[in-house]
């Protein structure tokens, strides 16, 4: 039975194939690449170099000429071969940035909104500054330490309202409604989302000028900056949080780098680790060798659960996202006690937990199996076809877990991305589902959902987004498919934001507040 | 054909000679269909003078000689989507050719695709990019899982995964059309 691969294939099937003036263009492209590869040192064989004579005796001053050309030229050459060779800046000591003003962004299209529920969009993060640029930029993480103040760390790019290769970072103090633009410290890129003990009191891992890991903390909302280079031991912060100005505790990568070129959020050799004193001193734990963990949560200064996936994978094939690794600390992640994974579903290609106190935790589960997954309007089979994701809840701090009841039926294929429990039975977990929908005058299979409980799992309300009717110009509405990030420092209180994708220009951003 | 690449390094080497004359004409119709032959002309040349250019990071035991330049070809596309887009929405407000109720059952594949160019273009549209690169990949340029996943320096499980969402997506944006009848379920909907 013919299915939709082969009306794919008969799609643009009189499409028809290169003509004369394509094959030669392409060979002079290739002649063109040949040229430079001749002239490129690194594309041949090193050659034995001669030095080179001049078979015509010239005039004095011709000489004199030439040999200051020379002299410049090797000059010249020597700078450049300077700056190429010398190694990136690097931090030896602390370093605390000058004040900066923020400055506003431009305001969101005003007139649009989402009729859904008490949700709606609130703005448009950057709304007409991105350039045009096909590779992103990705939103980056998202931070509301208040239900009015909100921060999104921004991705390298080039915008007319901020810096060349940008590194920004966004922050709102009237419940995402405006937003203002703060530059970060100059050779700076963020590795994890901001972790905030208050409005103002805030910390990051980052990376100076591209290699070196940092810790950085704010106490002035993100006006000046503390950079203090990370110990060897540390690593590159990838995820932590903060219970005050200077106790911070969280995982690190030994390099930074992905376990598996399809698995981009998971992290081999993760560590634990904790300071007390602003960054000044780290103290920092080993996981056993057959786990990597990529989540963790400390409600209180001595509860902790961590979650991931077992280490022994390769790179080609990734994790098994089936069965995971759980552990519990009770002294504050100094020591660590495994427990059973959940069963019924896997950590997933993103795991998340979350903890309200010592006693309540919620985590993002990951559910595939081989069949058909089908709804309404389509189905696929096949192994690995069916895929969702479930919200599994522990009431005794993580050391058992009780699978969620289901989502509701109108969310048959959650996609979650993002939890956040404001409350130990208030949740709110945001991502997408295959849910029909058009953007203009085209079909669109993925819509962007929130599901909400107010009863710890027992019962999911669901709110779906639809893709305005004016989207900002050169938009694609992929930012409209699927959340995020969420984060909903008290109930009712939430901001979510939407995933950027291949070029939209700006970021959905929603709230059920304001 | 020795899929190794190992060249000489200036002057032509035989074996991309070679790889050149195989692979260009479906390269170049792979992107043609993707963003129209004017475009492709330029992206099938620049595919293959990046191809040469980075020829000695070519490692056959990561992937075949096809899915590599097809991955290369399809980084390419991905820095033009606005122009894919662009045609796909164009495609996708034309009238249908055919009038899709009058199918019989002698249909081929082409007449059906035909008279739902608008629905597949609009559904393919629809897709975010990895999407799209995965479909595509293996409906127009025939590469397996392990291909894709090759190609786009994935894993073989994230290409899997990931066309099968693709599939499910495309179907949704089919809306009703009936695969097992190879028709709409209910007459009208153009």
């Amino acid at each position: 039975m013919p299915d939709e691969i082969d009306l794919l294939r008969a799609f643009r099937a009189d499409t028809p194939g290169p003509d004369d003036a394509a094959w030669e263009r392409a060979r002079a492209a290739l002649a063109l690449a040949e040229g430079a590869a001749a002239t490129d040192p690194s594309a041949r064989p090193q050659r034995p170099s001669r030095i080179r004579g001049f078979g015509r005796p010239r005039a004095a001053r011709g000489r004199v000429i030439l040999a200051a050309a020379v002299v410049i030229v090797v000059g010249v050459a020597a700078g450049v071969l300077a700056t190429v060779l010398a190694p990136p800046p690097s931090l030896n000591a602390p370093v605390t940035t000058a004040w900066q003003p923020a400055r506003p962004l431009p305001a969101g299209p005003t007139g649009v909104t989402v009729p859904a529920g008490t949700w709606h969009l609130m703005s448009y993060l950057v709304p007409t500054g991105w350039q045009e640029n096909t590779t992103g930029p990705e939103p980056g993480w998202l931070t509301c330490p208040t239900a009015g103040t909100c921060y999104v760390e921004g991705d390298n790019a080039t915008s007319p309202s901020g810096p060349a290769d940008m590194n920004s970072l966004y922050v709102s103090s009237d419940g995402a409604q405006t937003w203002s633009v703060l530059p970060v410290p100059g050779g700076v890129t963020f590795t994890s989302a901001l972790a905030c003990a208050s409005a103002t009191d805030c910390a990051a891992g980052g990376l100076y000028y591209g290699h070196q890991p940092v810790y950085l903390s704010t106490t002035t909302g993100g006006h000046s900056w503390t950079m203090r280079p990370l110990p060897a031991d540390v690593g590159q912060i990838i995820t932590f949080a903060c219970v005050s100005a200077t106790t911070c505790r969280g995982l690190a990568s030994p390099t930074g780098e992905p376990a598996s070129p399809g698995f981009a959020t998971i992290f081999a050799g993760m560590r634990f680790f904790a300071t007390t004193d602003g960054g000044r001193n780290f103290t920092v734990t080993s996981f056993p060798k057959d786990a990597a963990m990529q989540s963790v949560t400390c409600p209180t200064d001595s509860h902790c659960v961590a979650i991931g996936v077992y280490s022994h994978f390769t790179a080609a094939d990734g994790p098994d996202l089936d069965h995971g690794v759980l552990m519990t600390s009770a002294d504050g992640g100094l020591t660590w006690q495994r427990h059973a994974w959940p069963k019924g579903y896997g950590p997933g290609p993103q795991p998340e937990v979350t903890c309200t106190d010592a006693s309540h935790c919620a985590m993002i589960g990951f559910v595939e199996r081989n069949g058909t997954e089908g709804n309404q309007v389509g189905y696929t089979s096949g192994k690995d076809a069916v895929q969702y994701t479930v919200i599994g809840f522990s009431a005794d701090g993580g050391q058992t877990w009780t699978r969620t009841s289901t989502f509701p039926r109108s969310m048959p294929y959650p996609s979650i991305n993002a939890l956040t429990c404001p409350t130990t039975t208030t949740c709110y977990a945001a991502g997408s589902d295959l849910i029909a929908q058009h953007i203009g005058n085209t079909y669109n299979a993925g819509s962007s959902v929130v599901a909400v409980t107010d009863n710890a799992g027992r019962s999911w309300q669901r709110v779906t987004f639809a893709v305005p009717a004016k989207v900002p110009g050169g938009m694609q509405g992929d930012s409209f498919m699927d959340i995020g990030q969420i984060d909903c420092p008290q109930a009712n209180a939430c901001v979510a934001i939407g995933v950027s994708d291949q070029g939209s220009p700006s970021t959905p951003i929603y709230t059920n507040h304001g | 054909m020795d899929e190794k690449l190992r060249a000489g390094p200036i002057g032509a080497p035989p074996d991309f000679e070679d790889a050149f004359r195989e692979h260009f004409a479906p390269v170049y119709r792979f992107i043609a269909r993707r963003v129209g032959t004017d475009l492709a002309e330029d992206l099938a040349a620049e595919a293959f003078a990046t191809a040469y250019r980075r020829r000695v990071a070519y490692d056959p035991d990561r992937g075949s000689l096809r899915s590599w330049l097809f991955g290369i070809a399809a980084n390419l596309v991905r820095e033009h989507w606005r122009d894919e887009q662009q045609l796909l929405e164009l495609d996708a407000r034309l009238a249908p050719a055919v009038d899709i109720r009058s199918f019989d059952d002698d249909a081929d594949d082409r007449v059906v695709a035909a008279a739902l160019a608008p629905r597949i273009a609009g559904a393919l549209a629809g897709l975010n990019a990895e999407q799209r690169d995965v479909l595509l990949l293996h409906a127009w340029a025939g590469l397996s899982h392990e291909e894709i996943a090759a190609a786009l320096g994935i894993a073989n499980g994230t290409a899997r995964s990931r066309l099968s969402r693709a599939r499910a997506a495309l179907r949704a944006g089919l809306g009703d059309f009936d695969f097992t009848r190879w028709t709409f379920k209910e007459a009208g909907h153009a």
